[in-house]
């Protein structure tokens, strides 16, 4: 242990430690901003700096590891002078208009600027002498470079969480900016979409692109009947952005305050996960039966899932021969718009013109998704509107609802039923678990031998996670998988997907069926979901969509009322003609730069 | 040779306004007047010892600078100027050099070196208040104290001791 003293109060702590750290043990709060408790330690933006005594120089608390009998101040006039300029000069680079910007009071160097540099401007604005342009190219978000302080939390979350590096820092001194492959526009880069740099952002730089005004105008259309489907990991999310403590599930409350924000119908997106599990798990058993028996050289394995549309962008530009391998199922999302322009039309008797399909996504990518243009299976934009976790709090907050006192309500009928499997869709190994679940009872007759169907290998936050299920028991069309195994792997956060993809065209890869999401622990770890995402927070929003599976009557995909309803009135079964029509799709190679 | 805390000899970059510019060996230790003595051309201003991210020392203080770590301590470049010079577009050169040079990553260094260069411009065309200069100098020793490398920190040396010493030179 190593002992220190920080403001004249001992502490002792584990080598290694940094004094930003040591500070906290002791409740001793040092402002920073470039750090970020999923990312590397940068040390760039000075922010944190404190006075060590016999020091030349203040050092940054988030980057200096502890050393014994260090003596450090956290509070001189030296320590406060610096960290004044430092706040002043970020915001003389920084064009503040705030009173208009997106990340008005969410911003964090807003409220550095509140602490130590209200009052009077010292120094110049450097913005004018900069040409800056706004890239709005991308369909999920839009990149203000007056508005960034280089901070690069953005650079190391695109590098070490997602192994893409879209963005990247380009040239030094005044003209240091962060940049793209030679200065392209994001849409025209190797960019997932994933918006993890825009849930890191601390300013207003990286915002997704909001359609909030588009919602109302359709909302407030008497013409239009609009209809809003909400994805699993927003119910354990959305209450951060409204006052509650991270891991709150706000589902009842959602889906009222939805209604009284004026939509159609509240759906919910955890219809059609259950629908994905019937179609993907039906496309991996015939899969797996044509090649061990019908001997199909066509097909591949692993199967990969396909519910996650920045890992669908991600293996179109960095692995695009392994396309053949992904399922072609649509993500839930797209299902849901492909449906709801079609069955739930004829079902209401709509005209699908008049229907405006808005979704309510933890996702940025998934604006993007929605925009591709084979998403247009109804022969209309199948999904029309995709808000992000937060733009739906901006809404509720728009409309001045108490959310807090809000009584809780269920979602609409016919496609509102869900499952619990639907429900951990939202966490990483969640479409495994659902999958299991379902597939291992068509094969057998019986439930996954697992206790309470919870399914526990699958689960957690390691980065690529194993799992085999023996298939013992098989009822006689499926005999062929007798005593098989059942190998499986999930990764989430596109750094483990590369280790995965690696591994596969290496052809070291031993599994059948292997999951991936994009983001850090799954859709609950989202780019759309409320800032500030951290490990801590993304374990108790899992802790919340596991606890949400297990209050849940149904459990399993296959047994949701409305599936079996809508395969007996509309589709036939899984994998028909018609569900093929609607609910499944094609990818498309991109280029690797 | 040399002094207590500068042993020995040192090569020396000699450029500037002197009549045999050149790379010598000179003793550490030495006086600026006599390093004047030697390499000025009888109307020497200042002397910049240590380049760039170095100290100013202006004609009053020759007699009293020892070359070493006794008083200024230097690389090894030293750049004389006359009275033609404007200290104004030494320091200016300077801080362009800078600006475009940081490698950008801290904000001290980043932001603080193009303040400090957009300021002195903007006093020098009476833009701001002259005494504005007095700001420019904290965020000089908060650049001094804050910066994340050795570059940030020395911006601060040229600037104080030029605007300390030339200040009018600055200002009109």
């Amino acid at each position: 242990m190593i002992n220190l003293r920080i403001n004249d109060a001992k502490v002792s702590v584990q080598p290694g430690t940094t004094v930003l750290e040591a500070a906290r043990k002791l409740n001793i709060n040092i402002p920073t901003l470039c750090n970020h408790p999923d990312l590397c330690v940068a040390g760039n933006c000075r922010v944190c700096v404190v006075e060590q005594t016999g020091a030349r120089t203040l050092i940054a608390a988030c980057a200096m590891p502890v050393s014994e009998g260090m003596d450090i101040h956290t509070n001189t006039l030296k320590v406060r002078n610096a960290r004044k300029h430092i706040v002043e000069l970020l915001l003389s680079e920084h064009r503040s208009d705030c009173t208009k910007c997106y990340k008005n009071q969410k911003c964090e160097l807003q409220a550095l600027a509140n602490e130590f540099a209200f009052g009077d401007t010292i120094f110049l604005d450097l913005v004018e002498d900069h040409k800056y342009s706004i890239d709005r190219s991308s369909p999920s978000f839009t990149k203000d470079d007056s508005k960034c302080i280089r901070c690069q939390r953005c650079v190391r979350t695109c590098s070490q969480l997602q192994h893409i590096s879209a963005i990247a820092v380009a040239n030094k001194g005044l003209h240091q900016k962060i940049s793209s492959f030679h200065d392209r526009p994001m849409s025209h880069v190797v960019c997932t979409n994933c918006g993890q740099c825009v849930n890191r952002c601390p300013t207003g730089a990286l915002v997704e692109k909001t359609y909030i005004d588009q919602v109302w105008d359709a909302i407030y259309d008497p013409d239009k009947h609009v209809v809003v489907q909400t994805a699993p990991a927003v119910r354990v999310a959305l209450g951060e952005d409204l006052g509650y403590d991270p891991g709150e599930r706000v589902t009842g409350k959602m889906v009222t305050a939805l209604r009284q924000l004026g939509f159609d119908s509240i759906l919910d997106t955890d219809f059609t996960a259950d629908l994905t599990i019937m179609e993907e798990g039906t496309e991996l058993l015939t899969r797996l039966k044509k090649i061990l028996v019908d001997g199909d050289k066509n097909l591949a394995l692993p199967m990969f899932t396909s519910c996650s549309p920045g890992w669908i962008k991600f293996i179109e530009h960095k692995y695009p021969e392994f396309l053949p391998n992904l399922s072609t199922c649509k993500s839930p999302q797209q299902m849901f718009g492909a449906l709801a322009k079609t069955f739930y039309a004829q079902k209401m008797k709509l005209d699908p013109s008049k229907i405006v399909s808005v979704s309510i996504m933890p996702c940025t990518a998934k604006k993007y998704e929605a925009d591709r243009p084979e998403m247009r299976a109804s022969g209309y934009k199948d999904i029309d509107f995709v808000l992000t976790t937060r733009e739906l709090a901006v809404m509720i907050k728009q409309a001045g609802i108490d959310f807090r006192n809000l009584e809780s309500s269920h979602y609409d009928s016919i496609m509102g039923d869900s499952t619990g499997a639907a429900v951990i869709f939202g966490a990483t190994g969640g479409v495994m678990e659902a999958a299991l679940r379902t597939a291992y009872e068509i094969v057998t007759g019986r439930e996954v031998p697992f206790q309470n169907l919870n399914i526990t290998p699958v689960r957690g936050m390691d980065g690529v996670k194993e799992a085999t299920v023996k298939i013992e028991g098989c009822l006689p069309e499926w005999k062929f998988l007798e005593g098989a195994e059942l190998k499986t792997a999930i990764g989430h956060g596109l750094v483990n997907a590369n280790k995965i993809m690696r591994k596969v065209r290496e052809g070291k890869a031993p599994w059948h069926f292997v999951e991936i999401m994009a983001c850090p622990g799954g859709c609950i770890g989202g780019g759309g979901q409320p800032i500030p995402t951290s490990m801590e927070i993304r374990k108790k929003r899992m802790k919340a969509i596991y606890s949400e599976d297990e209050h849940m009557v149904l459990r399993k995909s296959h047994e949701n009322p409305d599936v079996i309803g809508i395969y007996k009135e509309f589709l036939g079964k899984p994998n028909s003609h018609a569900s093929h029509e609607l609910l499944h799709t094609h990818y498309t190679e991109r280029d690797n730069y | 040779m040399g002094v207590q805390y500068s042993r020995g000899t040192k090569l020396f970059s000699v450029s500037g306004d002197t009549p045999k510019p050149g790379i010598y060996e000179l003793e550490l230790g030495m006086s600026l007047q006599d390093f004047v003595y030697e390499f000025g051309d009888g109307d020497t201003k200042a002397v910049q010892v240590g380049g760039a991210s170095g100290f100013c020392v202006p004609r009053k203080k020759f007699a009293s600078t020892v070359i070493g770590f006794e008083g200024v301590p230097t690389g090894g470049s030293m750049k004389l100027f006359n009275s033609s010079r404007s200290m104004y577009n030494v320091l200016h050169n300077y801080l362009d050099f800078f600006a475009e040079e940081s490698c950008g990553q801290c904000t001290p260094c980043r932001v603080g070196c193009q303040q400090l260069l957009k300021g002195v411009e903007k006093v020098k065309k009476g833009e701001v208040k002259s005494t504005y200069l007095n700001e420019l100098l904290k965020l000089a020793d908060t650049m001094k104290v804050a910066a994340k490398c050795g570059l940030g920190q020395s911006v601060g040396n040229a600037f104080r001791t030029i605007v300390e010493n030339f200040r009018e030179e600055i200002i009109y």
